[in-house]
């Protein structure tokens, strides 16, 4: 007998299907990685088996849990079940904890519902779940005291604290960066395997699942497409939509013209610092600063393509908010076309942003939900020194929507009506309207599904070969890096430690963030090499 | 916390301390002549010279105003020029009928208020929801002064259980005091329970649909549950907020109920004190007031602390 068995589970929400007929079982002490793009139910499917569906939804088929039928079960039962013996970790850590409640009150609440033990064991428990989880000491902190990972600890702490049968992970390690996603998911599986749990791991990306899970289950549109082994299946996929999966984890955008070395750079940094002076713990110890970014220097050529990767935290967007005049530097200089820029230097400033345009990584917060797409994408325009007039403009916003593929009847329409691909391509046309020199795409395509994502980096590719423009990439995603760049620079600490072609610093890494940061990168070729070789 | 606690004082100090340059600037130094103002223009030259005797007028202002404020300190506010009695037995007279009808208003508003919010977050879009949240409407929109002639024609014509108006004073006994407060809390007490029950409810709401209340689930904390031990304490922000802005009305705002039961509260202090003219009582009775919004807004403040361990840094 299985210990997790969904029967032909299928979910409507106000009558609109959002599952239909899934099929999956998990046997204790084997991973199964449930593993689709966005919207294809991948949580659906996770909060039916927590009977957690939001209240509109309604579902049919079995699930069942070592024998006890989950659908039939009352919500009396389902209390002791959840948490009890089916555990569930989150995506969002930095939502997911009740910020009022200390961590120690949030795991020793689990501990006291379902194994009924006094306050104090219930807390020594949590103090032992916190050492296990690698935070020890840590009862009597509050969330927002903690790291977005440290927090993802929590969760994971939380949802194993009663310890369940079954632990349930949707999309745990998304919003980390990838050296924090293989602790957490090394994390996961220890735990899973010493206490002998069925995992079900949830994620959009097959690299992280690929070395991790014993089954793999595809799911498109709210249906299993796929499902087997999981070397066995991405090895050789039987469906299409897993072939593209595979393909889009791994594909790298064809670069059509290389950067050439040229003259003086387009932009350049010197010794640039930040510091941040930190809160003040006490009025008797003075205010440590904190040095956000130390002596960074860098050059950008016309028309290259660099990359600034690092962890979080480690500075790479204080730089980006510093070069685009959002931030001041502490020290240092920044050269744009050879002119230093200044934040009083207002003519000078609005000259070089004409230039210099930015990309963010949200494709959802970053526009005005009330305004059109021409308003929207005809922004920077106001940058230039004379007025368009209005047919000039429209022209101008539909021939920077046509650059990046889309129509010029998105023109009237509202972001809300747009996809999380299209949004990043009209963030994108709103950068490039100005004919820039130099975008700087912070995350540009980390909030993406794969297959958009490689769709995204080809664009991005090819504006650079028809247009010229030079991108500084801020990311943490190696893959991306390796897509698109010409140089990469590795952060570290506020420091820029390691520089070079993406071949010598992904290949041959130098430095230990370098290393740090490539083992940590799941790898989806890399995976099924090893195994091959086995 | 004791640095956030320390902080807070100090800002409500300096608020204070602006205040008071305010108020005495709007009432004192603007142009035209206080005396001729409180007398109108008929006066005598005479009464004029007095009362500006009297009112210190001719001295410079720093020395006025250091007088007013270590007057305001020593609770010596000087003499009402309608009532000629000192101001500060005034407003103690009046603070002994306000302060009372607000905390108790506050009290019953409360009381009210946060259960039928939980209440109907609990049951959202049933027909417990749909019926205490319809009825809060109605209290919402009818208006306080109305509804206390319904009240007084209900309970004091119609009943004969309390005094239509008027208020007998604690000396004459507090039950008989009580007795004269009771329609007027209620009258007060009503709609603001409507307003703070709809606000308990949508911040409940609210809480109830974030992350962490999923997550509490998921470890198998039943509905109900979630709601006291989780959404409840996160509700409290707004809550907290909403309370402290209808207490610092309930002071000074209700002069037309105040009116409509013949109480002699602040309210009606300061408007006979503005229509009369009398600036002393003006000057002492709104500065009384802004000290106890300050106040007000520091407790507030510090019950979001209380609430909230994010806002202990700020």
């Amino acid at each position: 007998m299985s210990l997790l068995a969904l029967q032909n589970l299928s979910v409507t929400i106000d009558g609109k299907p959002i599952l239909r007929g899934i099929d999956l079982s998990v046997e204790s002490g084997r991973t199964v990685a449930l593993v689709g793009e966005s919207g294809s139910g991948k949580s659906m499917t996770a909060l039916s088996v927590m009977r957690l569906l939001p209240r509109n939804a309604a579902a049919s088929g079995t699930i069942t849990l070592s024998g006890i039928d989950l659908m039939h079960a009352t919500e009396r039962q389902m209390c002791t079940l959840r948490g009890g013996r089916v555990g569930m970790v989150f995506q969002e850590p930095m939502t997911a904890l009740n910020p009022v409640k200390t961590i120690g009150e949030q795991i020793a609440e689990g501990i006291r519902i379902h194994l009924r033990s006094t306050f104090r064991e219930a807390q020594d428990r949590a103090a032992g779940m916190l050492d296990r989880v690698g935070l020890p000491g840590m009862l009597h902190r509050y969330p927002h005291e903690l790291s977005g990972g440290q927090r993802q600890r929590v969760d994971i702490a939380i949802a194993c604290a009663a310890e369940p049968e079954l632990l349930i992970a949707d999309e745990p390690t998304s919003a980390l960066d990838v050296v924090i996603q293989k602790q957490i998911l090394d994390l996961l599986q220890n735990l899973a395997s010493e206490r002998g749990m069925g995992l079900l791991l949830i994620s959009h990306d097959l690299a992280v699942v690929a070395d991790r899970a014993d089954e793999i289950v595809v799911l498109k549109d709210g249906a299993v497409v796929e499902h087997g082994k999981t070397i066995d299946t991405l090895r050789t996929p039987a469906h299409p939509y897993t072939l593209e999966l595979t393909r889009a984890s791994s594909r790298l955008p064809a670069r059509p013209r290389r950067h050439e070395a040229a003259l003086s750079p387009l932009l350049e940094t010197r010794n640039l610092t930040r510091d941040y002076v930190e809160r003040r713990t006490s009025w008797l110890t003075p205010r440590q600063p904190f040095r956000a970014v130390d002596s960074a220097s860098l050059s950008i050529e016309p028309g290259q393509s660099v990359a600034l990767v690092g962890r979080s935290g480690c500075g790479k967007s204080t730089l980006a908010r510093m070069i685009l005049g959002l931030d001041r530097p502490t020290s240092g200089e920044i050269l744009f076309e050879g002119k230093p820029l200044h934040l009083e230097d207002r003519q000078g400033l609005n000259e070089a942003r004409r230039a210099m345009q930015v990309v963010f990584q949200d494709p959802y917060g970053s526009f005005d939900p009330r305004q059109t797409v021409e308003k929207l994408v005809a922004e920077p325009l106001h940058l230039l020194p004379q007025r368009l007039g209005k047919a000039e403009r429209h022209e101008r916003v539909a021939e920077a929507l046509a650059q990046v593929g889309l129509s010029a009847e998105s023109l009237s329409r509202y972001p809300h009506e747009f996809s999380g691909g299209q949004r990043q391509r009209l963030a994108i046309a709103r950068a490039i309207i100005l004919r820039p020199k130099l975008i700087i795409a912070d995350e540009p395509v980390s909030a993406l599904d794969v297959s958009i994502r490689a769709r995204i980096l080809e664009l991005f590719a090819d504006l650079n070969a028809r247009l010229g423009v030079a991108y500084l990439f801020i990311t943490h995603d190696l893959q991306v890096a390796r897509a698109v760049a010409d140089e990469v620079l590795v952060m570290d600490n506020g420091h820029i430690v390691e520089r070079g072609p993406p071949s010598n610093v992904f290949d041959r890494p130098q430095t230990e963030p370098a290393k740090a940061l490539v083992a940590a990168t799941p790898d989806l070729g890399r995976t099924l090499a090893q195994h091959s070789a086995i | 916390m004791g640095a956030f606690l320390a902080r807070r004082l100090l800002v409500a100090l300096l608020t204070l301390l602006l205040a008071s340059l305010v108020v005495f600037a709007v009432l004192e130094v603007l142009p035209g002549d206080p005396a001729r103002l409180m007398l109108g223009m008929n006066a005598s030259p005479e009464a004029l010279a007095a009362l500006r005797e009297q009112m210190g007028l001719e001295q410079p202002l720093l020395t006025r105003y250091l007088a007013w404020t270590s007057g305001l300190l020593s609770f010596d506010l000087g003499r009402s020029y309608t009532y000629s009695v000192p101001v500060s037995a005034l407003v103690l007279e009046r603070l002994s009928v306000s302060l009372p009808l607000a905390l108790a208003s506050l009290t019953l508003s409360t009381l009210i208020a946060i259960p039928v919010g939980i209440f109907a977050a609990s049951r959202r879009g049933a027909t417990g929801d749909t019926l205490s949240m319809g009825l809060a409407q109605v209290g919402v929109a009818i208006p306080n002064f109305w509804f206390a002639l319904l009240l007084v024609y209900l309970f004091a014509v119609w009943l004969r259980w309390v005094p239509a108006g008027g208020f007998p004073g604690w000396g004459a006994g507090v039950w008989p005091a009580m007795k004269a407060l009771i329609l007027p809390t209620l009258a007060l007490a009503l709609p603001q329970a409507a307003i703070l029950a709809r606000v308990t409810r949508a911040a409940l709401i609210d809480a109830l649909d974030q992350d962490y209340i999923r997550t509490a689930r998921a470890k198998g904390v039943s509905r109900s549950s979630v709601l006291w031990r989780h959404a409840l304490r996160n509700a409290m922000i707004p809550v907290a907020t909403i309370m402290g802005l209808q207490f610092a009305f309930l002071l000074a705002g209700t002069v037309v109920v105040e009116n409509v039961f013949y109480l002699p509260g602040l309210g009606r202090l300061i408007f006979q004190a503005i229509t009369q003219r009398d600036l002393i009582v003006v000057e002492s009775v709104v500065m009384l007031l802004v000290a106890s919004v300050i106040l007000i807004n520091l407790l507030v403040d510090l019950s979001y602390a209380l609430i909230d361990p994010r806002q202990r840094v700020a």
